[in-house]
Parts: C-alpha cells; structure tokens; sequence
C-alpha cells in the first residue's frame, strides 16, 4: 500500500515536471538537452505508472516493456548530462574565439597567424588595414598575393626557417606603406600543437620608425656628450653608488696613465692609492646627501707623491626616470699652478704681514722695551724662516768690534749670546767684515763649502755647529752698523729672496728702534741736567697751559718766593693772582706773548699770605716734551726795586707820563706863587679839570689809550695856557693849572680858549675818541688868602658841580 | 534468477556507475547548470533506486523495495523541483548557461 503510494507521488512529480518542461515559458537549455530531459521524466513516468499499477496488483499491458524502459533511463540521464556538457564546451570555445578576435582587434601591433605552408590563417585589423583589406579578405592568402616576388620569396623564408628550428626571431625590417617608408620589427614564432608538432606560424610586428629614430637620436647624442667628455680639458669621472669608476675622460687617462685602466675600479685606489675611501670624500659625501660637494685633494704620482692638487667638485648622478642616485660625476680641475701661485702668494702675505706687524710694534715700544721687542721679532722672523737661530750683532762707536747683543734660538739649540762678545771683526772674521762693510748679504748655504779665503770664518762656524748662515747688513744713515742673520745648526739650508727683503726690513727696523733708543736715553740724561737747572735755579720758572694759563708745573724757587705749595698752584689760572690794577695789562702781555712767540711784564703778584710783590716775568711759547704747547714763564721778585722807584718817584716834581709837574711839584711851585701874589696883591685864577669818560677810554680802548688821553690832555693845557701858568697833573685823571695873575673876568676867555684846543684835537681824523674836559675855577685874592689846599678843594667842587651840569657855564666860577 | 540478481538491474546500475563517472569528471562544467545542486540531487537519488534495485536482491528485499520506490519518488519530486525553478519561474539566473541561441 504505502509503496503505490510512494509510486503515485513519483508519478505525479514526474507528471510535474513534464508540464513545467513543457509548458514553461523560460528555455535556459540547448532544445536537445531539453528533450532528452522530457525523455528522462517520461521514462520516469512509465516506470511509476507502471510499478504503481505492479503495487496494486493490476497487471498491465506495459509490464513487458518496463525492462527497456528501465535500461534506458540511465542511459538517458547520461546523454542529457553529456548533451549539457557539449553545450558548455561549445560556448567555451565561443567565447574563447571571441576572446581572441577582440583581442588581436584589440592589439595595436599587426598579428597573423599562418599555417605551415605560409597561407593566412587569421590577421587581425591593423595588419589587413596597413594592406587596405579586411581581415577575412586575407584569410587562404600567402605573401605572393599582397608583396613583390622577391620580398614574398623571403617571407617565406623567414616562415619556414622559423618553423624548421622550432625557435622564434625578431626581424627588423624596412617596407613601404603607400609611400611612407617605415621600419618594422617582426617576431615570428612557430605554432606548435598539443603533440609538439609545428603546425603554423604566429606572426607579431610593429612599427618602430619612431623608435628607430629616437634610437639613431639618442646615438646620435650619445656621440655628441662622448665627444664633449673626451674633449673637456678638465677631468671627468663617473662613479657608481660603490665609488668604483665606471667611466673617464681622456684628460683622467692622462694624468693617471700611469695607473690604467681606471674603469672598475675603487676611486680612492686609483687616484690616491689607497685602500680605503679618503677621511674626506666629497663623492661619498654626494652620495650620502644628494647634494653636490667640494674638496682640494692631492694630486699623486706614480710613486705615491703629491705631485699637485686638484679641485675636486662632485654632482650627483641621478636616474632621471626613476628619480634614483645612480653614482657621482666628479669634475676635477688641476689647480696646481693656481696653487703653486697661490702658497706663494700666501707666503710673501706672510712675509709682509710679519714684516707690517714687526715693524708697527715698534712704533709704540717704550725705549726701555726695545731690547725685549728686538729678541720678540727674532723669535718671530726666526719661526718663519724655520732657522735654528736669528740674531742682531751691533758694530762699536769705531766698528772695529761686534757684539752680539740680541739672539733668538729654536728649541734644543745652545745660545751663542754670551761668547759672541768684542769680536774683532777684520782679524776673527775677515771675509764676513769685508762684505757686510760693503753692504753685501751673507749666503752660506753649505759652511763646509766656503771658499779659501774664508778658511777663518769655516773654521769658527764649525767650531760652533753652524752649518749654513745668512746675514744681512744693519745701516743707520748710510753707514754699516751691525748686522742681522740666522744660523741654521741641525741641517744646510738656503734662503730666497724674501728672506733678505724681511731681514733687510728687520735691520731697518732694528735700526730704527736701537736709534730711537739712545735717543731717548740721551733726552732723558738732558732733561735730568735741565731738571736739575729747573729745580735749583733761584728765579722762579713755571709752565702755563697755553689754553687756560694754568700752572702745569713750578720750580721750588716760586713755592719758595710766593708761599703756597704745590697743590694750591697746580691747575689754577695765574691771572688770579694778579694784582686787580694790573690784571687787565697783564692779561693783555699774555695775548701778546701767544701771539708773537715772547713777550714780558712788570706786575703785582699776590703771595699767600695776602701781600703782593712785584715780579718781572718773561714768557715764551715752548713745547712740553712731545707736542703739547706750554708758555714757559720765568719770574723774578723785583719789589725792592719797584720799591725804591716808587720813592725816587715821590722824590720827584715831574709826572713820568705826562711830562708836567706832578701834584708834588704843582704843589711846590703853587705856594711859591701864592707867596709872591701876596707881595704884589695880584690875584690868579686855579683851573682845576677832570678828563671825561676817563674810565670808558681805559675799560674799551684799553690802558695804553687812556695814557695817551692823559699825555694829549696834558699838552692841550700847555698850549692853552701861557708858559708862565703852572701845569700839574694832580691825580690819575686830574689836572690844576694856576693861572699867574689873571683876573677873575678873563675866566671865560680862557676857557674858550682851552675849548678851542680841544676841538681843534677832536678833529683830527682816526680819532677812537672825543676828549672832554670838565672845568672847576677857583680865583685867588691876595685880599682874602686862602691856602692853597682850600682854593684846590673849591675849585675841585665846582668841577664836579660842572661835570653835573656842564651847560651851566656861568655856575664854573667861584 | 528470480531469486538472486537480475540481468537488467546489473545493467541498469552499470549504465548508471558510467553517467555518475562523466558527471563527476565534468563536473566543473555541470556546475555551470542553473540550480545544478538539485539536479544533482536527484540524478543521485535515481542512481541510489537503481542501487538498491540490486541490492533488494541480495538482503532486506522488502525494505530495499520500498527504499528503491522512495528514492524514485524523491527523484521524481527533485525533477520536477528543477524543472520548476528552471523552466516556470521568472528567477532570472546570473549564469544563463545552456541556453538555446
């Protein structure tokens, strides 16, 4: 029961699937699977139907053909499974021929494919484009139908031959397309089958014109940039990233012929012989940065030395697709010359500076600092010159004699400096005497090789070790004073030029220093000796600024004379210390002194205990030591002597400046006259005048015109009055006259008359002023006596009342 | 031999043992079948009634029987599964293989 059942449900699927077989709209198989499928169900079908009815016991017609029909199921599942798997091969080998058509339309280079008799299988659409055909249009085709004979023929050729070594080859060729020659690159490769069989030939070519020509360019260039590198004067070297030479130009080659070939290998073993890269390696030192770098570096020769340098500039080599260092390009330039030159620039820069910097040190050395400079600038020219000793050998006053006197050893060389002393030059060193007498420079390079006639001299340099010697003469104005040299004791040596221009310079100097050094020393023994005058001498000296005449410096003398002590003068004005009355001409003495050089003056000096004395002073300009200007006073106390003028003065009737009586001698010869106006009882008229604007003339015009004004006033009088009139000048700026029997009423005439004078004088041309008297008179009555001090002292009032009014003539007289 | 193995049943299974060699040699290119795991299944199915078709013959011969009929029914049912998803649903296949034209 159940297994009918079971076979009805299989019945009824298969039925199902018979519909949906035939009855669906989809067709995803191949017809012929589809049909053997419908067979399958259909055997599948019958077989159910027919065990279904078997399971039920119905016996049925189709019994006997269910054994065939059994068979016949697997055998149908298998077709339609072999059906299936056709369909798929099919539609592989579809797909894969259309995989490779689009990929031969796809290539741009020209593909074909030929069997083994060299008949077109398949192109694909450049190849048949470039013969203006379609691809199938080739297809059956050979060569012969499309090229000449001849070029057919060899295409032949090339296909068989190809397909007989079973190898592929790359053909270059040259054909013409339309008119465009071109140059093609063919690779034909032979086709072989699954059994190993060559079966045709697979043809690939391209269009190379453009390469070739880029190719023919870049050989072309190539050419070019090898011509270039061989013709660069300088070296050029081409390292990789190792350092190891990959290429050279020719001007490498020959400076290293020597060491050929210098292509593989290690730069630092070519070039500097050694075994590891140099401490300094500008094209490791390019390759580690990327940047370019510099170096001088030795330039050696074949046997190791440095036979000159190069400048060494190195850039780095970079691939200039891939952006990679690729090595180093040294560019190498033979600096030998340039630095042969340039050393012997540097050593004469050497030379001069050495000589500039030994000469100016010098120029400040205290004289007690000359010797210590000398053996200095020994040393130094010593060092340079690379000697074993350097020296300074000073003549004596009759140069019969030398003395060594400065020297400068190396070190582990013994000083000589201490035997060389009194040499007596024409009997221990004649040929040496001879030539620096001379002026002649000393070269001895070999000691042992002097000639005969120096046999003294070789035998006193053996005696010391000196094996090469080089002096030079010292001159001070035209005559040989001594000499300079080295002494080189532990090998021969020779000296160049240079070396006597620096010890030419050094004797110079030398010279110089030695001369400025005796000197100083002879100025500083005269300035003891005129110190020594200063300090004992019994005037007084002093020194003033010439700027501010301020004491700089005073003798004892003037401490002595004036009191004070050196503290309370030093620095302060000596104008200060002048009496205020003479203040203003000494002052004027001291202008006059600066201007002219000298000058001197008579005046009151004030001491410090408050007194004055006289002093005469004469001043001159002088030099202080170097270059400072000082006035150089030297004063002398002369109050005694002004003392006994003044009283021989005061003894006098005369007034020194004016050359009429003075108050004394006025005063004496008045009384006389008031004397004998008493007698007669003549009656006398006293003038008593002042000169105006007295101290205005002295304060602008200066002292010596207020005298001037004094000694015009003066005359004026004498010409106004009668030679009878007693004339007397009574004060500094005050005159009397006494008029000799005159009446009180001729009072005005007279005065009119003084005027006249006086007017008369004002014009004058050049005149710096107006002189001006005001007027006092007093008469005189033999009646009415009145001492003569009374009449002054009257007529002196008026004066004044008139110098308050002088428009009041009539208020003159009394 | 009624009683022990028939002819056709050995035969049958043969046939079915050679399908079931080039199914399993081709099958990367079945695989490409829409739905090829249930056709699978019922070609297996139909390849286990053959198998127990003789097998009923040696042992169990009722219940091998009854196997035999299942798995032609299951077979059937598989077919008709495949049938339906291949040829009456609108699914459309990512790999249209087999298709005419």
């Amino acid at each position: 029961m159940w297994a009918g059942t079971v076979d009805l449900a299989g019945l009824l699927a298969s039925a199902a699937a018979l519909v949906f077989l035939v009855g669906g709209r989809r067709r995803p198989l191949r017809q012929d699977a589809r049909v053997l499928l419908i067979a399958v169900v259909l055997a599948s079908i019958f077989q159910s139907t027919v065990n279904a009815l078997s399971h039920l016991g119905i016996y049925s017609a189709l019994d006997p053909a269910e054994d065939y029909v059994a068979i016949l199921s697997p055998m149908l599942w298998g077709f339609f499974l072999y059906s299936f798997v056709q369909d798929v091969i099919h539609r592989e080998l579809r797909e894969s021929e259309e995989r490779n058509r689009i990929l031969l339309a796809s290539l741009p280079q020209r593909v074909f494919f030929k069997n083994s008799d060299s008949v077109f299988v398949s192109v694909n659409e450049p190849f048949a484009r470039d013969l203006s055909l379609q691809p199938g249009q080739l297809v059956g085709k050979t060569d012969w139908d499309f090229h000449p004979p001849d070029l057919a023929a060899k295409y032949r050729a090339d296909d068989q031959r190809v397909m007989a070594t079973g190898r592929p080859e790359t053909l270059v060729e040259r054909n013409v397309v339309g008119r465009v020659e071109r140059t093609v690159e063919v690779v034909k490769a032979p086709v072989v089958n699954d059994d190993g069989n060559v079966v045709g030939l697979f043809g690939i070519f391209s269009d190379i014109t453009e390469r070739k020509r880029a190719e023919e360019e870049l050989r072309e260039r190539e050419r070019f940039l090898t011509s270039i590198f061989a013709s660069i004067q300088d070296g050029l070297s081409i390292l990789d990233a190792d350092l190891r030479i990959v290429r050279v130009n020719p001007t490498m080659e020959s400076w290293y012929a020597y060491n050929m070939p210098l292509a593989g290998r290690k730069c630092y073993e070519a070039y500097q012989g050694r075994a590891e890269p140099c401490e300094v390696c500008p094209s490791r030192k390019t390759l580690e940065t990327g940047q370019g770098a510099f170096a001088a570096v030795p330039k050696r020769g074949a046997g190791g030395e440095i036979a000159g340098w190069l400048d060494l500039y190195t850039f780095p080599l970079i691939d200039t697709v891939t952006g990679q260092l690729k090595g180093v390009i040294e560019y190498v330039r033979d600096i030998t010359a340039h630095k042969q030159a340039e050393d012997a620039l540097r050593y004469r820069f050497e030379l001069e500076r050495l000589i500039t910097t030994i000469s100016s040190s010098f120029i400040n050395l205290a004289h007690d600092e000359i010797d210590d400079g000398i053996n200095r600038a020994l040393r130094t020219v010593g060092e340079f010159a690379g000697v074993d000793r350097a020296y300074l050998f000073q003549f004596s006053e009759d140069g019969r004699t030398a003395d060594n006197t400065h020297e400068w050893c190396a070190e582990g060389v013994e000083p000589q400096i201490a035997n060389l002393k009194g040499i007596v030059l024409d009997e221990q060193l004649p040929w040496v005497s001879a030539r620096l007498r001379n002026n002649q420079v000393i070269h001895v390079p070999r000691a042992a090789a002097l000639p005969p006639d120096a046999q003294l001299e070789k035998g006193y340099f053996e005696k010391r070790g000196i094996r090469s010697l080089f002096a030079v003469p010292v001159l001070s104005g035209g005559k040989v004073v001594g000499f300079v040299g080295f002494d080189s004791v532990r090998a021969e040596k020779s000296w160049d030029d240079n070396i006597v221009v620096l010890l030419r310079i050094m004797g110079v100097v030398f010279s110089h220093a030695l001369e400025r050094k005796r000197a100083e020393e002879a100025r500083r023994a005269s300035e003891e000796r005129y110190r020594l005058v200063f300090e004992n001498a019994r005037d007084m000296i002093s020194l003033l600024s010439l700027d501010g005449l301020s004491y700089l410096y005073v003798n004892p003398a003037t401490l002595a004379t004036l009191g004070y002590s050196p503290d309370e003068l030093i620095g302060k004005n000596a104008l200060q210390f002048v009496h205020p009355d003479d203040a203003d001409a000494v002052a004027a003495k001291f202008r006059e002194t600066m201007s002219q050089g000298e000058g001197g003056a008579e005046f009151r000096y004030k001491r410090k205990n408050g007194s004055y004395l006289w002093l005469e002073a004469t001043g001159r300009v002088t030099r202080d030591g170097e270059a400072q200007a000082v006035v150089l006073v030297i004063s002398r106390d002369i109050t005694e002597r002004m003392q006994r003028q003044e009283e021989l003065r005061a003894l006098s009737w005369e007034d020194p400046l004016t050359r009429i009586n003075n108050r004394r001698g006025f005063s004496h010869l008045a009384e006389q006259q008031l004397k004998v106006a008493n007698r007669t009882g003549s009656t006398m008229l006293l003038f008593f005048a002042d000169v105006d604007q007295m101290k205005w003339i002295n304060d602008n015009l200066g002292h010596k015109t207020g005298d001037l004004a004094l000694i015009e006033t003066a005359n004026v009088l004498k010409e106004a009055f009668r030679e009878s009139d007693i004339v007397g000048r009574v004060g500094g700026d005050e005159f009397a006259v006494l008029a000799i029997q005159a009446r009180s009423n001729e009072a005005d005439e007279i005065l009119a008359r003084l005027q006249r004078r006086l007017d008369a004088r004002n014009a004058q041309g050049d005149r710096r002023y107006s002189l001006s008297l005001s007027v006092g008179i007093a008469c005189y009555d033999p009646r009415n006596p009145l001492p003569l001090d009374e009449l002054m002292a009257r007529s002196d009032a008026l004066m004044y009342e008139r110098k308050r009014n002088k428009r009041s003539p009539e208020s003159l007289k009394a | 031999m009624d009683a022990g193995l028939k002819e056709r049943d050995v035969i049958i299974l043969l046939l079915a043992v050679g399908a079931l060699i080039f199914a399993v040699a081709n099958r990367p290119r079945l695989r490409l079948l829409p739905a090829w795991r249930v056709l699978w299944a019922a070609f297996c199915c139909a390849l286990a009634g053959w198998t127990l078709s003789v097998l009923q013959m040696l042992f169990l011969r009722n219940q091998m029987m009854f196997l035999e009929d299942l798995s032609y029914a299951a077979s059937s049912v598989l077919t008709a599964a495949w049938c339906w998803i291949v040829f009456a649903t609108r699914r459309e296949e990512s790999k249209n293989v087999g298709r005419d034209g």
